[in-house]
């Protein structure tokens, strides 16, 4: 039986729910993240998938379809809150190694909030937004986060440090990791459900939520106007000051003056290095 | 006989602000003419009472300022506090001089919370803790995007928040989020009484950002917290994307070609010189010198660069309607009355391809003109 411990990287995999059908299938991000998982570990070793709840077994084979030969099943209550999900899981992650867990989860409220829980609970260090991961000849791990307007940061995770690993919501789009598909490895895959005895978590406050049927209309907060209407029919037709004048206007000067005047307009702005 | 009223009876302008007629008086102005935005001007802070409580906002610096996102959730804050909560906005940041206009932001307390890049996650994450405890606030709202929601999330799951992502309306005393419905259950909404919760985290247009009070607008810095390295994790830098590969929705900075950029070789030059990502009006993507994917507008893309530099783009209505939420416009055409000078906060009247040769030229000699500052 594979665990955590002996592939040293694992992936906890989801549900998704079809937003048209209203059907179970698999997770786009989570499917990428096993790709991404099988392309670290290469040939030799798999990774550990594991999943908690009810997850219908046409779901579970397709993750095992990418060439996996063991998804591990963790039974808990129907209605379970989020503090037990993370004990159950805690005590199935606590011997050490990477897990790779997406970002926000595909059905429910998806509240994102499960691997910091989970990293918390482990009192492991989180990296967010993984976009790529490396095995490193020593057995550590070298991690990449996708930043904004496609800066990249890398992070070493020593042989043996356990981290929860969190992906980027864009590692689905990642065309060099197409997860592939192979009905022989769905159907030789098998599901294990072993029993795991989770420790109590402290009450935390919990929301009741009520769920409702969607509704399109979203009314923002606002304040109370004060203003007359005249005012307002003033802003709706434009014709009020604040409905801008526009800046200044350079009209005199050589094409190089204004030239040289823009460019330090953009240097005030640091949109362009400044002149050293 | 009906008495027809005289339409420019005498009236004077109240301390208020409010246009007061005294009927039958004759004193006063007869030609009055109030601005219409006057009594939108009068702002006062919403704080009158002593403070007993406060809202907490947690949001990061976005290249210098805030952006429109952040703006909301201190709205938001600023309206779903009651008469005696301050809102108090914490904001690491490594620049301590940034320019803020905290007041008519709603922000009655402004904490700055000095990090460096070797600050860790964790660390901050610690040293908002720390202000949570202390200040004890009814609610904490953050706006659910990057290092905001990794933070805010951080914070929750220490503390075993309850909380509340990616909420979608705050009305009726209840947040309002998406659900994605589960096996054998449809997809809906979900609500949730505030006094339950304990973090929300916003999407964008849960607010309105015009606020018609001020914020009292405090300033304090708070003290640097420890960095706090986790042993067998090493930070190995940062490398910058290249503007040329970044999505026209997240870039910082984009050059935008209309009508009038004829020499296209030209225009990437100048692009690539400035470290600016390349957008174009609809003009230019219709005449096959752009591809669709870099139009801007009704049509395109909605983007919210910081900076938008506009060749030779007049402005047409739908152009401007794309470039809406950009926070400095800047323009260059030949025509000084057009649109675009309306929205732009620096127009340049001359002919794009002449300027653009020349601020090759300056950007070319000038020292280290390797892109944009990140």
């Amino acid at each position: 039986m594979t665990t955590l411990k002996k592939s040293g990287l694992g992936v906890l995999v989801s549900v998704r729910i079809d937003p048209i059908s209203g059907r179970a299938t698999r997770s786009g991000g989570d499917a990428a993240a096993v790709a991404l998982a099988q392309k670290a570990l290469g040939d030799t070793r798999e990774p550990w998938l594991c999943t908690v709840g009810d997850m219908p077994v046409g779901v579970a084979r397709d993750y095992l379809a990418q060439g996996v030969s063991q998804l591990t099943r963790l039974a808990v209550r129907g209605d379970a809150a989020m503090a037990d999900v993370v004990t159950v899981l805690e005590s199935a992650c606590r011997d050490g190694g990477v897990v790779l867990t997406g970002p926000r989860a595909e059905s429910a409220l998806a509240s994102g909030l499960l691997p910091y829980a989970l990293a918390q609970r482990l009192q492991r260090p989180l990296i967010n937004e993984v976009i790529d991961l490396l095995r490193e000849a020593d057995g550590g791990w070298r991690v990449v986060q996708a930043l904004p307007r496609g800066a990249r940061r890398s992070w070493r995770l020593d042989p043996g440090v356990a981290a929860v690993l969190v992906t980027s919501p864009r590692l689905a789009q990642r065309e060099d990791l197409q997860p592939r598909y192979s009905w022989v490895a769905a159907q030789a895959g098998s599901i294990v459900e072993p029993a795991v005895a989770g420790s109590a978590s402290a009450p935390s406050r919990v929301a009741i939520w009520n769920f409702e049927p969607s509704r399109k209309q979203r009314r923002p907060l606002a304040p109370l106007s004060v203003e007359s209407g005249a005012a307002r029919m003033a802003r709706a037709t434009g014709s009020t000051e604040s409905a801008g004048q526009g800046g200044t206007v350079v009209r005199d000067g050589s094409v190089v003056d204004k030239a040289r005047l823009l460019l330090d307009h953009l240097r005030k702005l640091s949109l362009v290095q400044p002149c050293a | 006989m009906m008495r027809r009223v005289d339409p420019r009876r005498p009236a004077f302008i109240t301390a208020q602000g409010l246009r007061r007629i005294v009927l039958g008086g004759t004193e006063g102005e007869r030609n009055l003419r109030q601005s219409a935005g006057a009594h939108a001007t009068v702002r006062r802070p919403r704080l009158t009472q002593p403070v007993s409580g406060c809202l907490l906002v947690l949001t990061h610096p976005d290249s210098g300022g805030i952006d429109e996102h952040a703006r909301e959730t201190i709205a938001a804050a600023a309206l779903l506090a009651r008469a005696d909560e301050a809102v108090v906005v914490m904001f690491p940041c490594s620049d301590l001089s940034l320019q803020l206009d905290a007041e008519s932001l709603g922000i009655d307390r402004l904490e700055l919370l000095p990090v460096t890049d070797a600050h860790t996650r964790e660390a901050l994450a610690d040293a908002v803790i720390q202000r949570w405890q202390a200040l004890r606030p009814r609610l904490v709202l953050v706006p659910d995007r990057g290092d905001d929601a990794d933070l805010g999330r951080r914070v929750a799951a220490a503390q075993g928040m309850s909380f509340a992502a990616s909420v979608v309306e705050v009305a009726d005393g209840c947040a309002r989020v998406r659900d994605h419905g589960g096996v054998g259950r449809t997809a809906g909404d979900a609500t949730a009484k505030l006094g339950e919760l304990d973090m929300l985290m916003l999407a964008r247009h849960v607010a309105r950002s015009e606020l018609p009070f001020l914020g009292l607008g405090e300033q304090v810095t708070l003290p640097a917290p420890a960095t706090r390295p986790i042993a067998g994790v090493r930070d190995l830098g940062r490398v910058a994307g290249k503007a040329q590969q970044v999505a026209l929705e997240e870039a910082d900075f984009i050059l935008a070609a209309g009508n009038g950029v004829t020499d296209v070789g030209l225009f990437h030059e100048l692009a690539q010189a400035l470290g600016a990502t390349v957008g174009a009006s609809r003009v230019a993507v219709d005449d096959g010198r752009f591809p669709r994917s870099q139009q801007i507008g009704a049509t395109g893309r909605t983007v919210q660069a910081r900076g938008y530099l506009a060749m030779g783009i007049s402005g047409a209505v739908q152009h401007l309607q794309g470039i809406r939420e950009c926070r400095h416009v800047i323009a260059v055409n030949t025509d000084p009355a057009a649109p675009i000078a309306q929205r732009s906060e620096l127009t340049v009247a001359e002919d794009v391809q002449n300027l653009m040769r020349a601020l090759l030229a300056l950007v070319r000699t000038s020292p280290d003109s390797l892109g944009t500052v990140r």
